[in-house]
C-alpha cells in the first residue's frame, strides 16, 4: 500500500485507559508521530549499558516484537516515525558529572570499553537501534544526552514542522526515558498514548507503576491502551 | 553526625547526597513542587507530610538557603483542559490554601506552565543566576510535579535529593515506585533522603548572607 492512497485516511479512537484516544477523537496520520524510544542495544542487547548494571534483559526486551509490528502498521498507514538515541558525543562533553558518577558506581561507566564499544557513546555499537525495529530513510532519529528527548534536542522543532500534535509511545524503558518523554510532550500540549505491551522497564513493578501513573487524574500524562486496540483501528480506517 | 560535617546529607539512598560531597549553602536550594492552588488535582491530605514540608521550609529559611515554591498552572492546554474538566465533574478541588504560598524570608514564587516546574518558568535560569546545582526537591504529587521536575533537572546536571516523606502521592501505591524508580541504575534520578536528615544538614550550613561582605 502506497502512502499517497491512504493520506486523507483517518482512523480512532482507539480503546484505551482511562479514556479512549485521542481525546479529540481521530486520528490523522499526517499530525500523529509514532515514537520509538531508546530502542537500543545499551538497553535491549546483550553486552550493552543494561546488561552491564545486571538487569534482566528479558524485561526491556519484552515489548520489542510487539513494537515492531506497530511499526510495520504506522509505516503502511503512512503516519510519521520518529526514533530516539540516548547517547553521548564521544568528548563526554554533553556528560553531566553526576551522571558520569553514578554509571561509574554501579559498574556500567558511560564511556568505558565494553563488549559492543563504548558504553553509551553515539557511533559506538551499542548505540545502534536493534535490527527488529531500524529506521529506514525518512524517519527522524533524535540524539539526546538525557532521559528526556525534548531536552536539548531539535525534537521539538521536528514536531513542529511536521504539524504533529498526537505522539504514540513505544519503548524503553518505561519508568525512565518514555516516561520523561511522555511528561514532557504533555505539558508542551501534546496528545500521548502510551502502547502497553510495547514497553518494559528495568523493573517490573515500576513498569506497572508507570503505567498507573500515566492514567491517573483523568489521564495526568494521556492514556495507555494494548496495541492490539491501535492495530484494530488502524486496520479500518474510514475515508477523512 | 561526622556525615554532616563532610558535606553530605545522612542515610540518602542509594548513595550518598550530594555525590560530590559538597553540600553547601551556596549551591543548594529547596524547590518545593505543587506549592500553590493549583490544578495538579486531588491529592489526600497527610498532616505528616504537611509537618515535614514547613520543617524543611523554616530550617532553609532559617540559614537562608533559597526556597523555590512552584505554581503549576495547568489549565492552558486543550487537551489537559479537556480531562480536568472530566475529572473535576467527579472530585473535589485540592483546597490547597493562598496561605502556603506566602513567601518567608529567602523563599520566591515561581510560576510554572507545566506539571514540571521548570515548563514554562524562570526556574532554570533563576537557579544558574544564583550558581545553584544541588536541588532538594519535594511537595504535592509525589508520581506528578515531583518527579517530572527532578527528570528535567537532572537531565539539565542538578544534582537532586527527595525528600520521600515530604511528598504527598497522588495514588498511595504508587509511593514505592516512585522511590525505587530515582533509586535504579545507581539512582538514575539522583538520591533519596528523609525530612530529619536533611533538616540536620541544613541546621549546620553556614549563612550565605554572613559570608558575603556589604
Amino acid at each position: 500500500m502506497s502512502k499517497t492512497a491512504v493520506t486523507n485516511t483517518r482512523f480512532g479512537p482507539v480503546v484505551a485507559d482511562p479514556y479512549h484516544w485521542p481525546y479529540d477523537g481521530v486520528i490523522d496520520p499526517q499530525r500523529t508521530a509514532l515514537i520509538m524510544i531508546d530502542w537500543q542495544t545499551d538497553f535491549c542487547g546483550p553486552g550493552g549499558y543494561v546488561d552491564a548494571m545486571g538487569y534482566d534483559l528479558n524485561l526491556t526486551r519484552a515489548g520489542l516484537g510487539p513494537a515492531a509490528a506497530v511499526l510495520a502498521a504506522a509505516r503502511a498507514v503512512g503516519m510519521h516515525v520518529i526514533h530516539t538515541r540516548e547517547g553521548h558525543v564521544p568528548d563526554l562533553s554533553d556528560l553531566p558529572p553526576n551522571k558520569l558518577w553514578r554509571s561509574q558506581q554501579i559498574g556500567a561507566g558511560i564511556g568505558d570499553a565494553g563488549p559492543c564499544g563504548r558504553i553509551l557513546v553515539r557511533g559506538e555499537p551499542g548505540w545502534d537501534i536493534v535490527p527488529e525495529v531500524y529506521p529506514i530513510a525518512g524517519e527522524p532519529i533524535i540524539d539526546k544526552p538525557g532521559k528526556g528527548s525534548f531536552y536539548a534536542t531539535n525534537f521539538e522543532l521536528i514536531l513542529r514542522n511536521r504539524g504533529i500534535t498526537h505522539l504514540i509511545f513505544t519503548g524503553i524503558t518505561t519508568d525512565v526515558c518514555v516516561h520523561t518523554t511522555m511528561r514532557d510532550a504533555n505539558d508542551r500540549g501534546y496528545e500521548c498514548l502510551l502502547l502497553e505491551d510495547c514497553t518494559g522497564a528495568t523493573d517490573y513493578g515500576n513498569y506497572l507503576a508507570a503505567l498507573a501513573m500515566v492514567k491517573m487524574q483523568g489521564g495526568v500524562f494521556g492514556a495507555v491502551a494494548h496495541s492490539s486496540a491501535l492495530l484494530e483501528v488502524l486496520a479500518s480506517g474510514e475515508q477523512g | 553526625m561526622n556525615q554532616q560535617l563532610t558535606g553530605v546529607v545522612a542515610g540518602t539512598t542509594p548513595y550518598a547526597w550530594p555525590f560530590d560531597q559538597g553540600l553547601a549553602a551556596d549551591r543548594v536550594a529547596l524547590v518545593v513542587c505543587g506549592a500553590g492552588d493549583a490544578r495538579v488535582g486531588p491529592i489526600a491530605a497527610d498532616a505528616e507530610v504537611e509537618a515535614n514540608i514547613g520543617r524543611l521550609r523554616r530550617a532553609a529559611v532559617s540559614v537562608d538557603v533559597p526556597v523555590f515554591l512552584i505554581d503549576h498552572d495547568l489549565s492552558l492546554e486543550p487537551n489537559r483542559r479537556h480531562r480536568t474538566d472530566r475529572r473535576l465533574d467527579h472530585s473535589p478541588a485540592t483546597g490547597h490554601s493562598a496561605r502556603q504560598l506566602t513567601p518567608a524570608g529567602a523563599e520566591r514564587v515561581v510560576h510554572a506552565a507545566g506539571v514540571d516546574g521548570f515548563f514554562g518558568s524562570a526556574l532554570d535560569v533563576m537557579l544558574r543566576a544564583a550558581g545553584i546545582d544541588e536541588l532538594i526537591v519535594f511537595g504535592r504529587g509525589f508520581e506528578t510535579t515531583v518527579h517530572s521536575t527532578i527528570r528535567t533537572a537532572n537531565d539539565a546536571g542538578y544534582e537532586c535529593l527527595t525528600v520521600a516523606d515530604a511528598c504527598l502521592t497522588v495514588d498511595a501505591d504508587c509511593r514505592s515506585a516512585a522511590i525505587s524508580t530515582i533509586e535504579m541504575s545507581g539512582g538514575i534520578f539522583g538520591a533519596v533522603g528523609s525530612a530529619r536528615n536533611v533538616v540536620l544538614a541544613l541546621e549546620l550550613l553556614s549563612p550565605v548572607s554572613l559570608s558575603i561582605p556589604k
